[in-house]
């Protein structure tokens, strides 16, 4: 009966195939129909989903900056005024009260005051003031790099939304674009997996020219495919190093952190830890900054793309190890049984 | 006779020594196998629920110790600056104090004021390089074993807060080695607690839903019993069904299970009515966790949820953490990270049920949805479409 099902169901999918190549001219609604078709069959394309997640992540960045940029985060501000007069009151004080100015005792007076006004600089700064203005905070390069922070679910920290709006705006843009990034993850991941298999087929068929030529030919034949599944997975692992391997060089040399450092970042954030304590172009000034968050945007991306490329290639190789291994334990358990019922 | 008898004996005696040895060699064996059966169990047992819970639990805590061993006593690279730089804010205040011979206070604020305000331009930018203050303010986070034991499993659950980081370069070291291990584990970890939860929510589910309806056809057995209509067996009432027999059509609802779910097109599909379910599921989970920290921290209900949202879909921004709001005692503090730190992990499974759950029935749901709207083909049409 199933197969019944499936029959009749490809001919029915032949049968709309060919009636849409033979009559799409008199028929503009089976056009339209078919241009969606091609449309959405494009979208799942390693490009279509490409383009999806980066005009996202564009429009993201402009909504959050609509949303926060504008909105005057006064409270923080008026907050660090208020620190900085009440400690100026504060030295006052003491330098009034000391009739006889006294250097040492003063100084120590003044530098407990100043200690506590730091560490209530510290607690404003954790709250979010940096002296700069919202409009200033949330130009475009860094909230790309915020709507790239949500929807990768790597969640840097360094700049977040502060308003009520901004926060549940983020909520509905994660919602809605981890499933679109899951997408690009899983499609990335196949395009990529599929290209360097090709390209390490192309490598071994160079290296050994003789006997492996024919087993290479069929593709999906696992048995005579064995001795080569299990080699990528190292190389891959190669890959992966590789490329952590250059964005370490990278961020080191730019931003100007120990290698120890920029590895660190580049394997929490790969990760999508993200941890935030360092995040590339998020220091104050410099419009060069500006270029090094896109190109910091692409890296991750790009990682992305690796780590599932990665993925792909090690769960295959190691659904092939575990059904010999099962095979293999099957097998000495019936050796075991055989061997004890005589 | 007597030497037959003799040689019978001897050799019942042979076959008995035989035996024994025997019996010795293959109790030696059979012990041997159990000792090998015992391992197999004991690694087929690290795969399964409780050993996957355990394993985490036990890599969690011996993540906690060995970063707190590594960081607990650190100081921030930074920090000698920072007490270097005001130091030397002090004396120039006392440069101004000093050399204003009459004390006006308007010259005096502003001349401080100034240098004050350099010296704060000067906090926040060590401050943003990293300088906490932690050293020299006893209130904010600092490396306890409860501290120690978010930051572990922020690392493995790819949350990363980033309230807490390392700063010393065997910490950042650590950190990463233990994140390229731990990931994978924490993986494993929702694969199985995931597919546990999701049969048993199956089973519960399908339990309750079946209920009603076993109640329904035992209310209507007492009817078909009175009917005299025959002493047939009672698929053949069923195929009664299509003939117009009124007597046949009351005894329908004495069918077995199976046959009914196929001829009852209202029959509920215990993949689609799953999802709706899941989803309350999850939604109460957040719901509830958003109540629970908005009112333990003082957080609003919009706060709490966005803390609950972030925090379960792993981006994890840190600007919201429990415990972290100052005031507290260092014991509320510890608790609360104890409580959240369990909220998470049990989020974490929730989620993977849910996705175990969910991920069938979405894929079907969508490809209906598809063709009905035209919008997608069988596979085999496809690639000539795509061409």
């Amino acid at each position: 009966m199933a197969l019944d099902r499936k029959r009749s169901v490809r001919d029915r999918g032949s049968v709309r195939s060919r009636g849409s190549s033979s009559a799409s001219s008199s028929d503009p609604r089976e056009k339209l129909k078919d241009c969606c078709r091609q449309f959405v069959a494009f979208m799942f394309t390693q490009v279509g989903v490409g383009a999806l997640v980066v005009s996202y992540a564009i429009m993201g960045a402009f909504a959050f900056m609509a949303i926060e940029g504008e909105s005057e985060n006064s409270e923080n501000n008026d907050h660090v005024a208020h620190l900085r007069s009440s400690c100026l009151s504060r030295l006052w004080n003491v330098t009034d009260h000391l009739n006889v100015l006294e250097e040492r005792k003063w100084k120590l007076d003044v530098r407990q005051v100043l200690l506590d006004h730091q560490q209530a600089m510290a607690l404003a700064i954790k709250g979010g003031y940096d002296g700069r203005t919202n409009q200033e905070r949330w130009t475009f390069p860094s909230a790309l790099m915020f709507s790239l922070s949500v929807f990768t679910m790597i969640g840097f920290g360094h700049l977040v939304p502060r308003t009520q709006w901004g926060k549940i705006a983020t909520m509905l843009y994660a919602v809605f674009g981890i499933p679109v990034y899951v997408l690009y993850f899983m499609n990335m991941g196949q395009v990529l997996a599929s290209c360097f298999k090709w390209f390490y087929c192309k490598l071994v068929r160079c290296v050994n020219s003789a006997g492996a030529v024919d087993e290479l030919s069929d593709d999906m034949d696992e048995e005579s495919y064995s001795g080569l599944v299990i080699v990528p997975s190292t190389a891959c692992l190669w890959v992966w190093l590789t490329y952590l391997a250059v964005g370490t060089i990278m961020f080191a040399e730019w931003e100007n952190w120990e290698y120890l450092d920029a590895c660190y970042f580049c394997v929490t954030s790969l990760c999508k830890i993200g941890m935030g304590d360092f995040v590339p172009g998020a220091n104050l000034q410099a419009s060069s900054n500006q270029t090094k968050l896109i190109i910091n945007f692409v890296y991750l991306l790009v990682g992305m793309g690796i780590i599932a490329m990665c993925y792909n290639l090690m769960k295959e190789e190691i659904l092939v190890r575990l059904q010999e291994l099962k095979a293999d334990l099957i097998e000495r358990l019936q050796d075991v049984s055989g061997r004890m019922r005589r | 006779m007597h030497s037959t008898y003799v040689k019978m004996a001897m050799d019942r005696q042979r076959a008995e020594l035989r035996h024994r040895r025997n019996r010795r060699l293959r109790s030696a064996m059979v012990l041997k196998n159990k000792l090998k059966d015992c391992c197999r169990k004991i690694t087929a047992f690290f795969f399964t629920q409780i050993g996957v819970c355990g394993l985490i639990v036990g890599y969690t805590i011996v993540g906690a110790f060995m970063f707190i061993a590594l960081e607990a006593e650190a100081q921030h690279p930074l920090t000698q600056q920072v007490i270097t730089r005001r130091r030397s804010c002090v004396d120039y205040l006392w440069n101004i104090t000093h050399h204003l011979n009459v004390l006006n206070y308007d010259q005096w604020r502003q001349d401080v004021n100034r240098t004050v305000f350099e010296y704060q331009a000067q906090m926040v930018r060590h401050i943003r390089r990293g300088y906490d203050g932690t050293d020299e303010n006893p209130l904010l986070m600092r490396w306890t074993i409860p501290a120690a034991l978010m930051y572990c499993i922020t690392i493995y659950t790819t949350i990363g807060y980033g309230n807490l980081t390392p700063r010393t370069a065997g910490g950042k070291f650590a950190t990463v080695i233990y994140a390229m291990v731990g990931i994978p584990l924490m993986l494993l970890y929702m694969a199985n607690v995931g597919e546990i939860l999701a049969t048993s929510f199956k089973f519960t589910y399908k339990k309750m839903c079946k209920c009603p309806r076993r109640r329904r056809r035992g209310q209507l057995t007492p009817e078909v019993a009175t009917i005299p209509v025959s002493q047939e067996p009672v698929r053949d009432k069923k195929r009664k069904k299509h003939k117009t027999d009124p007597a046949a059509t009351i005894t329908v609802s004495v069918i077995p299970v199976e046959p009914a779910e196929e001829d009852d097109p209202t029959a509920y599909d215990p993949q689609t009515v799953s999802v709706t379910s899941c989803l309350v599921v999850m939604s109460s989970f957040v719901i509830g966790g958003a109540i629970l920290f908005s009112v333990w921290e003082g957080w609003g209900y919009v706060d709490g949820s966005y803390f609950c949202f972030t925090s379960l879909l792993t981006i994890g921004f840190g600007d919201f953490v429990p415990g972290q709001t100052i005031a507290h005692s260092q014991d509320a503090v510890d608790s609360k990270l104890i409580i959240c730190a369990v909220y998470l992990l049990l989020g974490m499974a929730l989620l993977a049920m849910c996705f175990n759950l969910m991920q069938e029935s979405v894929f079907m749901k969508i490809k209906r949805l598809g063709r009905r709207l035209g919008l997608l083909r069988d596979r085999s049409a496809a690639p000539a479409a795509s061409s």
